[in-house]
């Protein structure tokens, strides 16, 4: 069996040179991805989008907000042919790109709960810093899964934990859609009815991870952290078909099992033993060990890819993102292996990811809708011929990847088996070497209350032996005093006896002195005997068995979506030739090109149109009226008036970026409440299907939030152009400054007619900003 | 979804996003599939037919002995007296006699067994028709209706709530926030549907045709299903504004609001039948307080002598006027309370055997389905729960519960898969 990384390698390149791609050299990352698109492509590759929608789109995408008019100008202005790469570069530096990847985290991963047991300031800052420093996502959610809280640095981290109150089945789910790109939420009762791919098992081999971990509110201190037990296991039951498991051992979703997990005498399992007020740590933490896991899971390296990837283009390869299965295949299954590889490699660098996927050609293609009279397609049946050569080959490869599957499935079942035989052999030795462990324990015990019986009972044989000698002195020179000699003589008769008592003692201890002795002797030859059984079992060899059968399952499953995607070309020219039928029929011809629109756009033919977050939407809106660059403007006045404290130990050199990302900071306190107010109403989750409401538009149509930005009030884009006299000067202001474009001739023309006669000038720019700010122009991302 | 690209007929919006765009393909043959042709003449039928639900929520939980399940003469029948229906051999308590001449209207179930007899619980499970599991959540019934029922071009809410009623009563869930709850407090229009004093109706007008100017040029470069739903928002929150009256209930007659009672529990009725005329496809009104641990016969006589009268006139009313046909009507709590009477003269929470009062719609008027022992500490024959309440509300109201809603390309049951409607209630 070859390596996993460099046969997964070969099927690639075997992939690629079935897409008549040459695999020359290492070209960069974004060459590669637009090579495989375009192999794929199956009609028209739409072309580049205009310098305007690059900027407006490129902003939003990695800064959250459109970009302000004086940056519009400048790059619209540039001749440099690598301006686009170079804006790229200059805003994952900026201070708006680690606030928009934080914000979309936290909605990815707390999904607009409500605050439970975490600071969310704290929560914010932390993942700011986060995507500031670019720290590696697999780091970042290793400190998710496994922060506990007592580290204060990472405090923030254990939301993931908090926010779902530690409830197991909460946690799983998420952790299963989050970091795993897949949701068994359905197979919590059975195995998933849907999902054929599912079970009830991955569910709960997930959920034993978790499963002992709970909230623990540290009441001295006032901060609510997260405990952590050492037993517990997973069991269930299928409501449907009865099946059952009842100790279910630690499993990645469709990954490797949990091994290794030690044994410990009772008693002795826990750093710190949970008690009232006392917050539990386990030697062996089953949430930190799914920590540790997760970098090597080929799942979570998937998940990561297509997360990013559906970050910059509205749609994963896998869509929904939290839905990867066998029956559901990425649009381009050859480009989801190669970034989960390429992520990997790079160290789970997502700026770097970002960089490349924002310099693809596909990135920056235009979302018009071609027209149907600039296409030059070949008949549907040619299209179809072509794509239908290549399906034999993929079928033998479909078939090999099947077989192999099926021989490392056999091996592994023949070495259960082999281990199965030799179980019961080591359980047997495993109770004799805990049986010994806990006599040890036991005698350990006994010995220590023993030695500080005799301890006591020595200082207290001293004692009395002291008190009847300095009492026999009187005895001795007042003989005939009775009372004397009656206490004398219970002293020294007490003395004695004590002697006594504290000599039995002694030889107590000493017997189990001699015992603890035999007993860790017997407990070392038990220790030893289940050592060399554990050495002759095969162990590593189940691993690295468990390890063959998944590589094999991931082969067998590129090779699957191989084939999806050929299918899904092929229905592509299909409906190209459905449209080719239709074509004189303008009435079954449009919707028959819409459906092609939008497999191209699947596709990554076509730029997609997708809606603006919630916030992106408030952002933009700020930024269009004006409002940020306003208050962005005040507090660098400020803070260059009087350098803020806050950053009185930033070198020379350091300032500008230091006073960049204060402003921001100042900025977005100062909006926060703003956005607030759009999220409440216009925040979804991340897929969630678009939905625009009444309630949105009664908002926008009558709230006080937008009339303030868009009215002439001091500083707003409306006051300004409110003061200007030319016509054509408002309509470009207007467009650049809301739109992020120059006017058409037709839309000056507009503006024109609109202010004609008008005499209530900033009031009449104040209906045309509305309009644009409600348009769908401004509404998605294009 | 796709758009229908130049085709923007309302007869082809309705049916692309209210209905085809709203149900797994193939879940609907029996259901309303037979309404999606998208002809203009379906539409017509379509709009005449509209189904509604109205959904009466009494919170803490009403006592079944004391309502729809007397238990004269035993151990936990208490004070009151059974009184005869207008349907002939079906008695229920004397403390609601305006509703016993409606049961030839309404249908009581007096066989649930919810199992649990907690608030927060018993309210998710009766409004979701699922049973509660962590990690889960599930669309409320309204969520569900106005996602079933109401047509795309309809300008108003179609999940109201009058008033706000406990926790986790607006969520969509999985359907989003276009069909989670709008809540209408103090007999007030919905937030932000007065327009703002400094926009004249004129300039709003102005630049809304601005707005439509640029979207008009927007299409020109790609037009798509979702902004088509963007621009119809506009154009909804427009008609709403103009139709805002429909909130406000002194609209309505001096005598009608003499007939319902000039308390709040009156007020809401008559605002539900407002709603319930100008089409808005689900309406809850929630009634407080039933949660009568202390003192259970005085303040059943108090909330019933409230609740009895508004409800039947709001029955009679929907019937008189031909809506009680597709308004489907059901009267519910988060479980019931404990047969036992406690020393303090209270009864206290009980999901094991209680009832739940339905009508309208598709209902069978006057049936009792279910019943419990001698003395109502268990229930002696067909037992069901909220998940089958759930599926018969639906069902009465022509949306086939056993299909799925299509999600963001993932299908969810509209209800629990486990279990489907009281059939023999249906009509």
């Amino acid at each position: 069996m070859p390596a996993p990384l460099s046969s997964r390698g070969w099927v690639f390149a075997m992939l690629l040179s079935l897409a008549g791609v040459a695999h020359a050299g290492e070209p960069p990352l974004h060459e590669r991805i637009d090579a495989l698109i375009d192999a794929a492509a199956v009609g028209p590759i739409a072309p580049s989008c205009s310098d305007a929608d690059f900027i407006r789109r490129v902003y939003l995408d990695l800064a959250g907000c459109i970009p302000t008019i004086a940056e519009t100008r400048a790059f619209l202005a540039d001749p440099a042919t690598d301006k686009r790469a170079k804006l790229i570069d200059r805003l994952l530096a900026s201070p708006q790109y680690a606030r928009h990847l934080s914000i979309t985290w936290d909605v990815m991963l707390i999904e607009r709960r409500t605050d439970k047991n975490s600071n969310a300031r704290d929560w914010e800052q932390y993942l700011r810093q986060s995507f500031a420093a670019n720290k590696p996502l697999d780091q970042l959610c290793r400190e998710l899964l496994t922060a506990d809280g007592s580290d204060e640095a990472l405090r923030p981290a254990a939301r993931f934990f908090l926010n779902r109150e530690c409830e197991p089945n909460l946690v799983t789910r998420d952790v299963g859609r989050m970091m795993f790109g897949m949701d068994f939420q359905c197979a919590q009762c059975h195995d998933h009815p849907i999902v054929d791919d599912y079970f009830q098992a991955d569910y709960y081999g997930l959920f034993a991870f978790v499963m002992r971990s709970s909230v623990f509110a540290d009441a001295a201190k006032k901060v609510t952290l997260v405990a952590e037990k050492a037993d517990g296991e997973a069991s269930f039951k299928s409501v449907f078909t009865g099946n059952a498991a009842d100790k279910v051992v630690p499993k990645l979703p469709k990954g490797a099992t949990l091994v290794g997990e030690p044994t410990f005498a009772k008693g002795k399992e826990y750093e710190v033993a949970p008690a009232k007020g006392v917050r539990g740590i386990p030697k062996f933490s089953r949430r930190s060990q799914l920590g540790g896991m997760l970098a090597e899971s080929r799942e979570f390296r998937r998940n990561m890819a297509n997360r990013l990837w559906a970050q910059m283009f509205g749609r994963g390869l896998v869509h929904p993102v939290d839905f990867h299965y066998l029956a559901n295949p990425p649009s381009h299954p050859e480009l989801l292996t190669l970034l989960a590889d390429e992520l990997a490699t790079s160290k789970f660098d997502a700026r770097a990811m970002l960089r490349e996927l924002a310099l693809t050609r596909a990135y920056q293609r235009t979302c018009d809708a071609p027209n149907p009279a600039d296409l030059n397609l070949p008949p549907a049946a040619e299209l179809i011929a072509k794509l239908e050569a290549r399906r034999s080959e993929l079928t033998a490869l479909g078939d090999a990847q099947r077989a192999a599957y099926d021989r490392a499935k056999n091996d592994r079942k023949s070495l259960l088996e082999q281990f199965d035989k030799q179980k019961g052999e080591l359980a047997k030795l495993e109770t004799a070497a805990k049986t010994a462990n806990d006599a040890v324990a036991k005698i350990e015990t006994e010995k220590k209350s023993a030695d500080e019986a005799l301890a006591k009972k020595q200082e207290q044989a001293t004692l009395v032996s002291n008190a009847a000698v300095r009492t026999s002195v009187p005895v001795k020179k007042f003989p005939d005093d009775k009372v004397v000699a009656e206490a004398f003589a219970k002293l020294d008769g007490r003395a004695k006896a004590l002697a006594a008592e504290v000599e039995a003692e002694t030889k107590k201890v000493a017997d189990l002195a001699a015992k603890l002795k035999t007993a860790a002797e017997v407990a070392q030859v038990a220790q030893q005997a289940l050592a060399q059984a554990q050495a002759a079992a095969p162990q590593d060899k189940l691993v690295a068995a468990e390890k063959a059968v998944l590589d094999a399952e991931d082969l067998l499953a590129d090779a699957r979506y191989a084939m999806a995607a050929l299918d899904a070309q092929i229905v592509t020219a299909q409906a190209i030739g459905e449209w080719q039928a239709k074509k004189d029929d303008p009435a079954l011809a449009e919707p028959a090109y819409q459906t092609l629109i939008d497999r191209w756009t699947v596709a990554g033919q076509i730029g997609r149109l997708r809606p603006l977050t919630s916030e992106q939407f408030a952002f933009s809106l700020m930024q269009a009226s004006g409002i940020l660059a306003g208050q962005a403007a005040t507090f660098r006045a400020a803070a260059e008036k009087s350098w803020p404290a806050t950053l009185k130990d930033v070198p020379e050199a350091g300032k500008p970026a230091a006073l960049a990302d204060y402003v921001e900071q100042k900025v977005y306190e100062a909006v926060r409440g703003s956005i607030a107010s759009f999220v409440s109403l216009y925040g979804t989750l991340p897929g969630a299907d678009f939905q625009a409401t009444v309630n949105q538009a009664l908002f926008f149509e009558n709230g006080s939030v937008v009339y303030g930005w868009v009215s002439p009030a001091a500083g707003t884009l409306t006051e300004r152009l409110g003061k200007l006299e030319d016509h054509a000067a408002i309509a470009d202001e207007m467009y650049l400054a809301v739109l992020t474009r120059q006017p058409t001739a037709d839309e000056k023309e507009s503006v024109a007619t609109f202010l004609k006669d008008r005499t209530d000038r900033p009031a009449a720019v104040a209906e045309m900003i509305w309009a644009l700010a409600s348009s769908n122009e401004f509404r998605f991302n294009h | 979804m796709r758009c229908g690209y130049a085709c923007g007929t309302t007869e082809h919006t309705v049916s692309r996003r209210s209905f085809l765009g709203g149900f797994a393909v193939g879940g609907l043959a029996a259901g309303l599939g037979a309404f999606c042709a998208g002809t203009p003449a379906v539409a017509e039928q379509l709009k005449s037919r509209q189904k509604r639900v109205l959904n009466i929520f009494l919170h803490g939980g009403v006592s079944q002995l004391e309502t729809w399940d007397p238990k004269p003469n035993t151990d936990t029948g208490g004070p009151f007296r059974p009184i005869s229906t207008s349907v002939p051999g079906v008695q229920i308590c004397e403390l609601l006699p305006y509703t016993a001449q409606q049961m030839h209207r309404l249908a009581i179930v007096r066989s649930l067994n919810t199992k649990h007899g907690d608030h927060g619980r018993g309210q998710v499970e009766m409004t979701t028709g699922r049973t509660r599991m962590p990690g889960t959540e599930y669309p409320h019934l309204g969520a569900v209706t106005a996602k079933a029922l109401t047509p795309q071009s309809f300008p108003l809410p179609g999940h109201i709530l009058i008033p706000a009623g406990g926790s986790g009563n607006s969520t969509g869930a999985y359907l989003g926030p276009k069909f989670a709850s709008v809540v209408l407090t103090d007999g007030k229009a919905p937030t932000n549907s007065e327009p703002l004093p400094a926009v004249s109706s004129e300039a709003d007008v102005r630049r809304n045709q601005f707005r439509m100017a640029a979207n008009d040029r927007f299409a020109g470069r790609r037009r798509t299903a979702d902004t088509d739903a963007y621009t119809f928002s506009y154009e909804q929150a427009v008609q709403l504004m103009a139709r805002r009256e429909v909130f406000d209930v002194t609209k309505e007659s001096a005598a009608d609001q003499e007939r319902y009672g000039a308390h709040e529990f009156g007020k809401h009725c008559l605002l539900a039948r407002r709603l319930l005329e100008a089409g808005v496809p689900f309406v809850q009104v929630n009634h407080s307080n039933y949660d009568t641990h202390f003192e259970n016969f005085d303040y059943h006589i108090e909330q019933l002598g409230e609740f009895d009268k508004p409800f039947a006139t709001l029955v009679a009313d929907l019937a008189d006027r031909g809506l009680l046909e597709d308004t489907v009507i059901c009267v519910m709590s988060e479980f019931g309370r404990t047969p036992k009477i406690n020393p303090r003269y209270g009864r206290d929470h009980w999901g094991t055997a209680w009832s739940v009062c339905l009508g309208g719609g598709g209902i069978q008027g006057g049936a009792v389905i279910g019943k419990t022992n001698a003395n109502g500490t268990a229930v002696a024959d067909r037992e069901v729960d909220h998940g089958h309440v759930f599926h018969t509300l639906m069902q009465a109201s022509g949306v086939d519960s056993k299909a799925e809603f299509d999600v963001g390309g993932r299908k969810f049951p509209i209800g629990d898969p486990a279990k489907d409607a009281i059939k023999e209630l249906l009509a």
